[in-house]
């Protein structure tokens, strides 16, 4: 992407005037730096910053939406210290939530991972044609997870007329099966309601929260595949040629070759869909609304619920304490990135 | 390019296999689609058995009249509003952070690079009542409000996207044109930011989709009738009534402009998530 | 560009001054209202019905602005279940709706925070009037003050059948409850799914519990619940979920999370399920969303969910649709008029008379409605103080534990586990003190 250079000569045209008023422009230059970014962070202390810690700060009081916290009220405070923190993390919803988040955060950043690896290999591997399929898996990238959780709601639809996933388990006869395999449980047919249990002792898992990871995987994974085919333009043909000379196959080439070149973008796919897989919202509020029962709530459903759903008892505390430990989490999670991206300053 | 496999066997292998992926990966549109096209009662015997005739605008015309039409509107004034106020904002800053040295620069790079990691909930909940205070309820001023706050979460992206473009412009040229007595932001205006245009319309477009596609901040902080298509197309998943045809319909108008916007300017999209990707 | 990013940066000191000042002065914006009386220009109100009943709701508001010409009504239709969050966020907000549509639980934590119109004098000419009975004044109370009128109401524990069906399985229509399981096993055994329950929507499943708590543990315990008087842990209640746990058991289709209200209600109506247990507004539905040529009265009709227990008194179970308006709305005269107007016999027969519908105000006669079915249902209706009734329970206590309510009836329909139900219910709804 280097800048074209041609539009640069126009500059030195406006010459006169712009030395007459050198001197107070001299001045000024002192504060151009400030007068840049002073709009940007006006907009970012108001409404990110001053927000963001009213959120910290009303997370150690009770306090109901339609009698918000203000830090300007002292006389309306009711501080409960670290309650909020403690009720949260006593509350057996909270656990049942941060299972579902889990599962999101370990199945979510595989899937992308794993299938944008394959692609983005076997893209690199052709000859031409490689942009036309980056394109085809880019494509959902544009389109919004509550479109994708509606179009997803289609496919999964249980009744075989309508719902396409079970009109192909129809015809291959399969559909309505139960499979018991170990601890694993799966039914056929009832994707969002029903798809079977994984029972492990401590915790049952929900499969119903793979049928909302899968739609979320469809439109993310585009990300991956251009993060990856952007690290694998660095690998050289030579290097390959080479390591066919020495006698490698093509598994060996992509295994030896290609897979240690995608390191570094690996890293970045990985946390960036940690945190995509942390902040899911969207999917769940449209496919299920965190049911049947609370099988697919996650945490982030169920802080929204808490500040706007449950009038009858003033818990916008407990949702705020649970926004900041799931900020904690997330910055935790994508410090070693933060730091990346920071070493990587411009200027 | 010379592709790095010559035998026969695999490449045909290579291209059936991506072939069948992508077409794979199409699926969910094409069934959202052709769903769109027909009517309740063909849609209740399977869309894969249309015949062509059955196809009709009609789920269209009923959905936009429904009230999806004003969500549509909105989400345009929304969008727009925010690429805008982002762009105006982040690249004067980004600009700033490429090219100029200044005190807190370190802290305040810090704190806006971590917009792109901390959730929207820590936010969420206390911006209700802070809207009240600004007096940014009620009103068309809502509208303002939701792009202020798309643009504090679209700072530390600007900064950084935007920031990558503005750094690559070498030095001696600015240099060379302050000499010449061009003031800062004469420099900026008339040098650094026609250099960045490839750049700057990499971003727009990228958040462009960003801000078209959110559901949370939109439901969250807007009166009814402001809402965008997103917030608009999960009410219509109302589950008080059977109307894929409508539901269909209104997927397909909340995916059709940021996908006209990527199939026109495809380039320019991933050329911005390729940057943010090798940067990364 | 530079001028325009001045006024925009002077436009954000200029905010942020103001919301410091605003911050300062405690964030005071009460809104000037013009006087009352007249009723004149825009109102907003929220409701949550579409299709079919979103027209008719719609015929209503078009002939409240045909009354009253001077204003305009802008309807905005909300799922139901996100009314409770809607309403919090616009009336955190500071721009509430004018008007309403609001269940008890609802009411109350607003009346709490004193956000609604006081309708008490309005209320005390309609009691007098003999267009309301004062129980119903007290659903549409919060501590004695009456906050909501009374627009739709509805009677539950219908059990809606096709009668050629019937005739076809040789089943009489059943009047005890052990004819009703009786007719259920045949329909079992004759390969007819016995019922039908739209369980994703949540709500189809309190429509199940709530006349069983009724029929088993009696209205005055149905009530006591409601209120948090007893707990969930009284052997009444617990009885009546074993009850329900037998229901679910052998008579609930496997796939009740997985289908949705329309979906049950559609099935039941092309024979596919012989009962569906809904309210009055079936009589609507399923003409409208499932089969035109489908004749209320002939080809589908209800009967009332037989007692469990003979030497139970009778108890109906109600629900109903209420308004409230909001105490800052900017046109309270146009608010006023419209709440007024929703409560009136006038109002309620242009519902009345398309189906599907129970006028709660007494003075809307009979004959408006267009069917055998609609007239049976409205008889139902407690006219009187002194018809034992049962107020939609989960409707009645809202907020979180109407929610967590809804979660664990999933739950239930999934294990029939009634000491962990009722476990559950104990720790969510902490009123009764247990």
């Amino acid at each position: 992407m280097a800048p074209q250079h041609a539009t640069a000569t126009r500059a030195p045209r406006e010459k006169p005037s712009a030395r007459r008023s050198s001197r107070r422009s001299r001045r000024l230059e002192r504060y151009a730096p400030y007068l840049f970014i002073t709009p940007l962070l006006v907009i970012f202390v108001g409404f990110y910053l001053y927000p963001a810690l009213v959120t910290v700060l009303s997370s150690f009081f009770r306090w109901g939406l339609l009698r918000p916290w203000s830090p300007a009220e002292p006389e309306r405070w009711n501080f409960v210290g670290l309650d909020n923190y403690g009720q949260t993390l006593t509350d057996a919803s909270f656990w049942n939530a941060t299972l579902n988040t889990a599962i999101w955060l370990v199945v979510f950043p595989l899937l992308v991972a794993g299938l944008s690896l394959l692609v983005s290999i076997l893209i690199w591997y052709l000859a031409r044609g490689g942009a036309v399929f980056r394109t085809m898996f880019i494509l959902p990238m544009t389109i919004s997870l509550a479109a994708t959780g509606v179009i997803w709601s289609l496919i999964y639809n249980p009744d075989p007329q309508v719902g396409l996933l079970n009109a192909v388990l129809d015809k291959l006869g399969i559909l309505g099966a139960d499979w018991n395999v170990g601890p694993l449980e799966v039914h056929t047919g009832a994707w969002l309601s029903d798809p079977g249990v994984l029972h492990l002792g401590f915790a049952d898992l929900r499969l119903t929260n793979l049928a909302l990871v899968i739609p979320a995987f469809w439109a993310f994974t585009g990300f991956g595949v251009i993060t990856l085919t952007a690290g694998l333009t660095s690998v050289s043909y030579e290097l390959v040629e080479a390591a066919k000379v020495d006698g490698a196959n093509t598994w060996q080439v992509a295994r030896y070759v290609l897979i240690p070149a995608l390191r570094a973008p690996l890293v970045v796919v990985g946390v960036v869909s940690v945190i995509f897989a942390l902040r899911t919202f969207d999917i769940v509020f449209v496919m299920t609304g965190g049911g049947p029962a609370e099988d697919t709530m996650v945490l982030a459903l169920l802080l929204w619920q808490q500040a706007f759903a449950f009038l009858d008892t003033p818990q916008a505390g407990l949702a705020t304490a649970i926004a900041v430990l799931l900020s904690v989490v997330m910055i935790v999670a994508a410090y070693r990135y933060l730091r990346q991206l920071l070493t990587e300053k411009p200027g | 390019m010379i592709g790095a496999v010559r035998s026969r066997w695999t490449i045909v292998v290579l291209y059936t296999s991506l072939t069948i992926l992508a077409l794979v990966w199409l699926v969910p549109v094409l069934s959202a689609a052709m769903t769109s096209a027909l009517p309740l009662s063909q849609i209740r015997e399977g869309w894969w058995n249309l015949s062509f005739a059955d196809l009709t605008f009609g789920n269209f015309v009923r959905a936009w009249e429904q009230g999806l039409g004003q969500h549509v509107v909105n989400s345009f004034i929304i969008t727009i509003l925010s690429v805008a106020l982002t762009l105006l904002t982040g690249s004067l800053a980004a600009y700033a952070f490429a090219q100029m040295s200044f005190r807190f620069k370190a802290t305040t790079y810090f704190l806006l690079i971590t917009t792109m990691i901390v959730p929207v909930q820590i936010i969420l909940i206390p911006m209700l009542p802070w809207f009240r205070t600004l007096g940014l309820n009620g009103g068309p001023q809502e509208y303002l409000g939701i792009a202020l706050v798309h643009t504090a979460f679209g700072a530390g992206w600007a900064i950084f996207m935007l920031g990558a473009f503005f750094s690559a412009i070498p030095k001696d040229l600015l240099e060379a044109a302050s000499i010449d007595g061009a003031g800062w932001f004469g420099v900026f205006r008339r040098i650094a930011l026609p250099l960045a245009i490839p750049g700057i319309v990499s971003f727009a477009i990228i958040d462009f989709v960003f801000v078209w596609n959110d559901l949370l901040l939109a439901l969250t902080l807007l009166a009814r009738d402001r809402q965008p298509i997103t917030v608009g197309l999960a009410n219509l998943q109302s589950p008080h009534l059977a109307q894929e045809d409508l539901v269909a319909a209104g997927s397909i108008m909340a995916i059709l402009p940021p996908l006209l916007l990527f199939a026109a300017l495809n380039r320019y999209y991933v050329r911005g998530l390729f940057a943010g990707a090798t940067k990364g | 560009m530079s001028q325009r990013q001045r006024r925009l940066v002077t436009g954000i000191i200029l905010a942020a001054s103001v919301a410091l000042i605003a911050t300062a002065c405690g964030g005071d914006d009460g809104g000037e209202a013009p006087p009352p009386g007249e009723a004149s220009g825009e109102i907003r109100v929220v409701s949550n019905w579409t299709g079919s009943e979103g027209e008719a709701f719609q015929a209503v508001i078009d002939a409240f602005e045909d009354a009253n010409p001077e204003v305009t009504v802008k309807i905005e239709q909300v799922p139901f279940d996100q009314t409770q969050s809607l309403l919090t966020q616009q009336f955190a907000a500071g721009s509430p709706p004018d008007v309403s549509v609001a269940l008890p639980g609802i009411i109350r934590n607003f009346a709490e925070q004193d956000l609604l119109l006081d309708l008490s004098q309005e209320w005390d000419d309609w009691v007098q009037d003999g267009e309301y009975t004062d129980v119903l004044r007290q659903i549409a109370s919060a501590d004695g003050t009456a906050y909501a009128v009374y627009f739709k109401g509805n009677v539950n524990a219908l059990v809606w059948y096709s009668p050629k069906q019937l005739d076809q399985l040789g089943i009489e229509v059943p009047a005890t409850w052990d004819e009703f399981t009786a007719a259920m096993d045949k329909a079992k055994a004759e390969g007819v799914a016995p019922l039908a329950v739209g369980g994703k929507d949540g709500w189809p499943l309190t429509q199940w519990t709530d006349p069983i708590i009724l029929r088993v543990a009696g209205a005055e315990a149905f009530n006591q619940l409601a209120r948090g008087e007893i707990g969930w842990d009284d052997p009444r209640i617990v009885e009546s979920f074993e009850v329900f746990a037998g229901l679910v058991e052998e008579y609930f289709p496997k796939q009740t999370l997985a289908t949705g209200f329309i979906d049950a209600t559609c099935a039941r109506a092309k024979d596919r399920a012989l009962f569906q247990n809904q309210g009055a507004f079936i009589n609507l539905i399923v003409p409208a969303e499932c089969d035109e040529a489908l004749k209320p009265g002939e080809d589908f009709t209800f009967f009332l969910m037989p007692k469990f227990d003979d030497a139970m008194p009778d108890a109906q179970f109600v629900s109903g649709d209420l308004f409230i308006g909001a105490r800052d709305t900017e046109n309270e005269g146009a608010t006023r008029a419209l709440l007024t107007y929703l409560a009136s016999a006038e109002a309620q027969e242009v519902w009345a008379k398309r189906g599907g519908y129970v006028a709660p105000n007494a003075k809307v006669s009979p004959e408006v409605y267009p069917d055998a079915n609609d007239r049976k249902a409205a008889e139902l209706w407690p006219k009187s103080a002194d018809v034992p009734a049962g107020y939609d329970l989960d409707d009645w206590m809202g907020g979180e534990i109407q929610v967590k309510y809804k979660q664990a009836l999933a739950q239930f329909v999934r294990d029939t586990d009634v000491e962990k139900f009722i476990a559950t219910m104990t720790r969510v709804d902490t009123r009764a003190g247990g």
